[in-house]
């Protein structure tokens, strides 16, 4: 059989699924994307059993064939070919896959289509509708607080806490956390899950920057994703997420406001003296000036930096790990941010200086003491 | 010139600790050796037969004697060197006790020939069992010759106790050795059954050191010095490799005086900890000079136990120093693929133009092997060598046990850390999720990740507790743990020390913790499993010799939290680990003495491919 594609829209695709394949596997068959061609439509499918994922396009094929088609190979050769109409030449018996281009013929042997892992069927119990935007946002502002740690696995993933009238999106990794609350739900029911990260990355990979909905599915073991003729399931982690509310402070009577991006500046600056396994940075904040300071005594390194700030509140010196204080204050997209502190061995709160409409993001990050 | 020896006041006789004076050949040895050193000779020929049973000679070219003092020395308590009992802690002599040639002469057959420079005829006396057969004035040279034969020859029970020939003249050995040691200005020959076994000639240290060792190479042995206001030390370390598996080649002197002590021993081997495995003992010979006053030689009749008055500042002292010298000798290890080893610089031997090295040797497997032993009766004594090493240490450590603290004084210290030069990185990767390799110019470093970084944190470690305070990561989730009683109570007492190493905790109720941070900077910290395993390598320990708290702190947590195999690290994270590595005071070794890290050269790699 033969069906013939434009090599950029068969490109857009894979690239969409391709993140779900691993290198060397378990099976082999999962290096392979699954093609499945019915009445003109191919769907392709790639999975680690953890993950599937489908996209499809159409494509003008003369019958229909399912086949797995090593994803490697296949992705280098049509990335390496400038934008054009190719033929795919598939013989079912032998599996010979051949990519006719005007001047080239690529030749590469696919594999059994009935070997390839079956979607899985989800039986959902409960759904939810938002906007791609929305969730876009919520994992790019998560997903980089998520620990790493395999011995904590409820941590790695990111926490979706569904209620009545607002969704949650929660990240941690017990030294800082992200919160992104969205409002204005109308759900009926209560629910809570934990979306593990290489979903999110996908994700974060697939969604559109617009308002196309997307609509997530979801049992007690898997959550299923369906947004612009891409499907996504994913196990949850079967874990416990800790109870994070507990834990954000609310009496934080010190308040400062400071312009964000002098404030990275600064940091990126001042920390490349910090000490490289601490990356400790101590802010003294005092009137309408904060002193940004870093050391590392093992070299004898060290640096301080004044900026000006609005601030209430007590004086304070308070220390940060440098790396996990920048990562947060690139999550705020505002011009300024506010910092809230109640004491130097506390947990200090950092939010955007505005809020969108139904949207609220709320960042803690716990200090780093010398004086304990 | 006036005769110089008086009895003992009998009260000065009895305050001197009682004991067998001669318990075998090797002390008749000792006890004339050192009367020939105290006599202020140049020279100084040992003779011996059948293990010292049938013949032991001394020949010096000392001071020699008058008629009467030559007469009065085989006098019990008679001595020229002690006239009170303040003198007793004054002492700069070897013999002080005045009883040695009185015991001698009652158990042999003994002749003394002595002249004073100054007279012209010697004085010969013959004394069996303490009866003068005869006093003649006859021809002799300058200095004093005395002769034992027949030992024990009245004493039966004593000569059955007598070990074989071969042992006993090991004993004596010894005894030679721990005279001829610190007296490198006086020459020394010994004669076995006729044979020679040593002919020391005067000079240095070195010189008599390297004569003596003669299996030992020049930049095998480094050279350390230092003075306080309690002693002054000179040192003589074996550099790893040369480290034997039996003991033997311990030597510590006080004044010139050879003494043992397993707490001072225990200094000394502990600056060697990583650097050679537990069973293997390291070569060294240490000199003290003390006020004389400051120590206490009376309390082992033996004399080679001493009592000094600071012992615990001159164990940190000792151990400092010996770790100063292994920690500056050591340097990059050796590309070598025959050796495991690392180069050392030649200490004090500054004339060795370039450090030749020792290939086919190991360090791990105790003496070197293919190596040639200059002396036969060397090897056939050091074979047969079994000596022990008596140690208090044990107890005494208990007493430490309040004073911990204090050990590291003279260990890593914070203000006096100061930057190593890292190699220079040309490129660094992982490999497998276990190792790093990095380019540095000619050279391929291979570092094993978990080895290198459990190094780094038990050294921060144990300078966190030292001073050096590590900051405290807080914790979103505060952790509980629930200990047993006894548990808690190991936990409980480590609390401040936990707290200056970075964590946060804060007692709970009756038997837990609350783990509210942790130190800064670590990677995989489940801190509840930390705690609960910390406790479990306490207990483990608790059984042994009590060691040392904070080294068992700094190990178990430097374990738990370091780098595994299998962690994949950011590029920053292993140039990170590679320059601190090179920050530590020993990066060569882990916290159990294996190997961090393995350097090839280009010819090392060339090699790879004939
Ligand atoms: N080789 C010697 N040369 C000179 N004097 C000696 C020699 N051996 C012994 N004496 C003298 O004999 C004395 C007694 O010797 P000894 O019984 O060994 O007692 P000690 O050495 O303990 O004083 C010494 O104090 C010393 O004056």
């Amino acid at each position: 059989m033969k069906f013939i594609v434009s090599t950029n829209d068969l490109l857009k695709q894979l690239d969409l699924v391709d993140g779900v394949v691993v290198s060397k596997p378990l099976i082999p068959i999962l290096e392979n994307f699954l093609f499945e061609i019915k009445g003109g439509n191919l769907k392709i499918t790639t999975t680690d059993l953890e993950t599937f994922m489908t996209t499809s396009l159409k494509v003008e094929a003369d019958s229909d064939i399912d086949i797995a088609v090593p994803s490697k190979v296949s992705l280098e050769t049509l990335k390496n070919l400038p934008t054009q109409p190719v033929t795919f030449s598939i013989d079912e018996a032998s599996k010979s896959i051949e990519i006719n281009t005007g001047n080239g013929r690529y030749k590469l042997t696919g594999n059994e289509a009935k070997d390839f892992p079956k979607f899985p069927e989800l039986e959902s119990e409960n759904s939810i509708v938002l906007s791609s935007k929305v969730l876009l946002k919520a994992i790019n502002k998560t997903i980089f607080a998520t620990g790493t740690d395999e011995l904590r696995i409820n941590l790695t993933g990111v926490y979706c806490q569904i209620t009545d009238t607002h969704i949650n999106f929660v990240a941690t990794d017990a030294n800082r956390l992200v919160r992104v609350q969205r409002k204005g739900f109308k759900n009926g029911f209560e629910t809570s899950f934990i979306l593990p990260k290489k979903a999110m990355n996908l994700l974060k990979n697939a969604l559109p920057n617009d308002e196309s909905p997307v609509k997530i599915e979801f049992n007690s073991s898997y959550a299923f994703f369906s947004f612009t003729g891409v499907s996504l399931i994913c196990r949850l982690i079967d874990e416990r997420y800790p109870d994070y509310t507990a834990v954000i402070p609310t009496e934080n009577p010190n308040k400062l406001s400071i312009n964000r991006n002098d404030f990275i500046s600064a940091m990126k600056r001042v920390s490349i003296y910090s000490n490289k396994t601490t990356n400790q940075v101590r802010l003294k904040i005092a009137g309408s000036e904060m002193t940004i300071s870093a050391e590392d005594y093992d070299f004898a390194n060290e640096a301080t930096e004044r900026l000006s700030c609005n601030y209430e509140g007590a004086d304070i010196e308070i220390g940060f790990n440098a790396r996990f204080l920048t990562e947060m204050l690139n999550a705020v997209d505002t011009e300024e941010v506010k910092m809230e502190f109640s004491m130097p061995n506390r947990a200090g709160l950092l939010l955007p200086s505005e809020n969108e409409s139904e949207e609220d993001i709320l960042m803690l990050i716990m200090p780093m003491m010398i004086n304990v | 010139m006036a005769d110089v020896i008086k009895l003992l006041p009998e009260h000065v006789a009895n305050q001197i600790a009682a004991g067998e004076v001669i318990q075998r050949p090797a002390s008749v040895v000792k006890e004339l050796l050192e009367n020939a050193v105290d006599a202020g000779s140049k020279s100084i020929i040992l003779h011996i037969k059948d293990g010292g049973r049938t013949l032991i000679q001394v020949i010096d070219d000392g001071a020699g004697m008058s008629e009467t003092d030559a007469r009065m020395s085989w006098e019990r308590h008679a001595t020229s060197k002690i006239a009170s009992a303040d003198d007793l802690f004054k002492l700069n002599t070897k013999g002080f006790r005045g009883e040695a040639l009185a015991s001698i002469a009652a158990i042999a057959h003994t002749e003394m020939r002595t002249r004073r420079h100054t007279d012209e005829v010697a004085t010969q006396i013959m004394i069996e069992g303490s009866e003068v057969k005869s006093v003649e004035a006859v021809n002799a040279n300058a200095g004093t010759c005395i002769t034992v034969k027949n030992l024990f020859y009245n004493v039966p029970a004593r000569r059955q106790f007598l070990k074989s020939n071969p042992v006993e003249t090991k004993y004596i050995i010894d005894e030679f050795l721990r005279v001829a040691l610190p007296h490198p200005d006086i020459a020394f020959e010994f004669y076995n059954n006729g044979n020679d076994i040593f002919k020391l000639k005067s000079g240095s240290m070195e010189q008599r050191i390297l004569e003596i060792f003669a299996d030992k190479k020049q930049d095998e042995i480094l050279y350390v010095e230092e003075t306080t206001s309690v002693a002054s030390i000179k040192g003589f370390v074996g550099v790893p490799q040369i480290a034997k598996k039996t003991r033997g080649e311990q030597y510590l002197f006080v004044n010139n005086r050879f003494f043992r002590d397993g707490y001072l021993n225990h200094a000394i081997s502990s600056a060697y900890k990583e650097l050679i495995p537990k069973d293997v003992f390291p070569f060294y010979i240490f000199f003290f000079s003390v006020r004389p006053e400051s120590i206490d030689v009376n309390v082992h009749p033996q004399k080679t136990e001493i009592k000094f008055e600071d012992e615990r500042i001159i164990y940190q002292f000792l151990h400092a120093v010996a770790r100063k010298a292994l920690g500056d000798h050591i340097q990059v290890p050796e590309a070598d693929f025959n050796m495991a080893a690392f180069t050392v610089k030649p200490g004090v031997y500054a004339t060795q133009p370039r450090i030749d090295l020792n290939t086919g040797f190991n360090p791990f497997v105790g003496s070197g092997s293919g190596q040639t032993q200059a002396r036969k009766a060397n090897s056939d004594w050091k074979k047969i060598f079994d000596g022990d090493v008596k140690g208090s240490f044990s107890e005494r450590y208990e007493a430490e046990q309040t004073n911990l603290k204090a050990e590291f004084v003279g260990d890593i210290k914070h203000d006096t850390r100061i930057k190593k030069e890292s190699p220079s990185i040309d490129s660094i990767w992982q490999v497998n999720k276990k190792y790093i390799m990095a380019q540095t110019g000619e050279e391929l470093y291979i570092i094993d990740q978990e080895k290198a970084h459990e190094r780094i944190l038990y050294e921060k470690y144990l300078r966190s507790i030292n001073g050096q305070q590590i900051a405290t990561q807080e914790r979103l989730f505060p952790q509980l743990v629930d200990l047993q009683p006894t548990d808690f109570v190991i936990v409980h007492d480590l609390l401040p020390h936990l707290a200056l190493m970075g964590f946060d905790l804060a007692v709970f109720g009756k038997n837990s913790l609350i783990i509210n941070g942790v130190p800064a900077g670590i990677k995989n910290a489940n801190e509840k499993l930390l705690i609960e395993g910390m406790v479990d390598d306490f207990k483990q320990t608790q059984t042994q010799a009590k060691g040392d708290r904070f080294d068992i702190l700094a190990r178990s947590i430097a374990r738990k939290t370091g780098v595994k195999q299998g962690d994949e690290l950011s590029q920053t994270e292993i140039t990170n680990l590679f320059e601190e590595l090179f920050q530590c005071e020993n990066p060569y070794f882990d916290i159990s003495g294996k190997r961090t890290l393995k350097i090839l050269s280009s010819s090392d790699l060339e090699k790879l491919f004939i």
